[in-house]
């Protein structure tokens, strides 16, 4: 027979083990929970954001540049570009927006220069642009990015 | 000794464990909360997204009622103004059962011009957010000028 007073110890340093191991599992998977918590609202931050930049940032470029004849469709070298005209010192010049390389891109350039995509600066990740200007000033752009696409419309104030 | 010892580590042990288990309950409020909050952040910017969407085809259309009645809009009637609703699921995408409501308010007021004032509201709401939360809100008025009343 054993001896009862080692088999009553045993059952001790069992029961704290167990309870130590219970402890260290719940703590794991509280950090799980965290990490999941927090790159969740990490992902949906980051999508907003980029939503913000392709809606509402090119909302307002179009709208700063409605006058007449100020925002045209076009492609250049199999790009679409969305042209919005300015005139700065009397000299005449268009923002050109467009999709190059994965990302949405923006280009300020002298009216009638030679299109260079690569000029651009980036504005926000995108997979394609597609832009439209009906005679009725409909503008529709869309805007792909992660596997969606996204489209919006304005109405020109100028036409 | 060793007896008094393991019991002490163990009641120890037991408070640790006690101590944890609220600060996880504590910590596990704020994690929810914090999802939320993120859910209902990007929920709104797409809510923005959609009723500035809606209001410029309403200011593209030349008579908007008659576009939003052939689209198959749900009109109710209420003294001067029309409510035009239409549902959404949660990624906008049309849909019977949706919690988002997509609403447009229209109000007709004939002006002395001889036109009419189209004082129209977008709104979209969240029907399973506390019982409805509006979750953004765009007027879109148009002036229709030669325009009357009923012909549409």
């Amino acid at each position: 027979m054993g001896n009862p007073v080692k088999n009553a110890h045993s059952v001790d340093v069992v029961f704290a083990v167990a309870l130590f191991a219970l402890f260290a599992v719940l703590s794991l998977m509280l950090v799980l929970i965290g990490v999941r918590s927090y790159s969740g609202a990490v992902e949906r931050s980051a999508a907003a954001a980029q939503t913000r930049a392709q809606v509402l940032y090119l909302s307002n470029k179009v709208r700063s540049a409605d006058q007449a004849g100020g925002v045209a469709v076009r492609q250049e070298n199999g790009i679409c570009v969305l042209s919005l005209a300015e005139e700065t010192d009397g000299e005449p010049y268009e923002t050109l927006i467009y999709c190059h390389d994965g990302k949405l891109m923006e280009q300020l350039a002298a009216k009638g220069d030679s299109f260079e995509p690569g000029n651009g600066q980036e504005i926000a990740e995108a997979a394609s642009f597609q832009a439209s200007l009906s005679q009725s000033g409909r503008l529709l752009i869309q805007v792909g990015s992660g596997g969606t696409v996204r489209s919006f419309e304005l109405a020109l104030r100028s036409r | 000794m060793k007896t008094v010892k393991s019991r002490v580590f163990l009641v120890e042990l037991i408070l640790v464990i006690l101590f944890f288990a609220l600060s996880t309950a504590a910590v596990l409020q704020l994690f929810m909360a914090a999802n939320r909050q993120s859910e209902r952040s990007e929920l709104r910017t797409q809510a923005l997204v959609e009723a500035q969407n809606m209001a410029e085809r309403l200011r593209n259309t030349e008579h908007p009622q008659t576009v939003l009645d052939k689209e198959g809009w749900s009109a109710v009637a209420s003294g001067p103004s029309t409510c035009y609703t239409r549902r959404y699921d949660r990624a906008f995408q049309p849909s019977g059962e949706g919690e988002i409501v997509l609403s447009v308010t229209v109000e007709q007021q004939n002006s002395e011009g001889g036109g009419t004032l189209l004082k129209m509201k977008v709104a979209v709401e969240d029907t399973a957010d506390n019982g409805g939360r509006t979750l953004c809100s765009l007027d879109a008025d148009r002036y229709l000028p030669g325009w009357k009343e009923g012909a549409r």
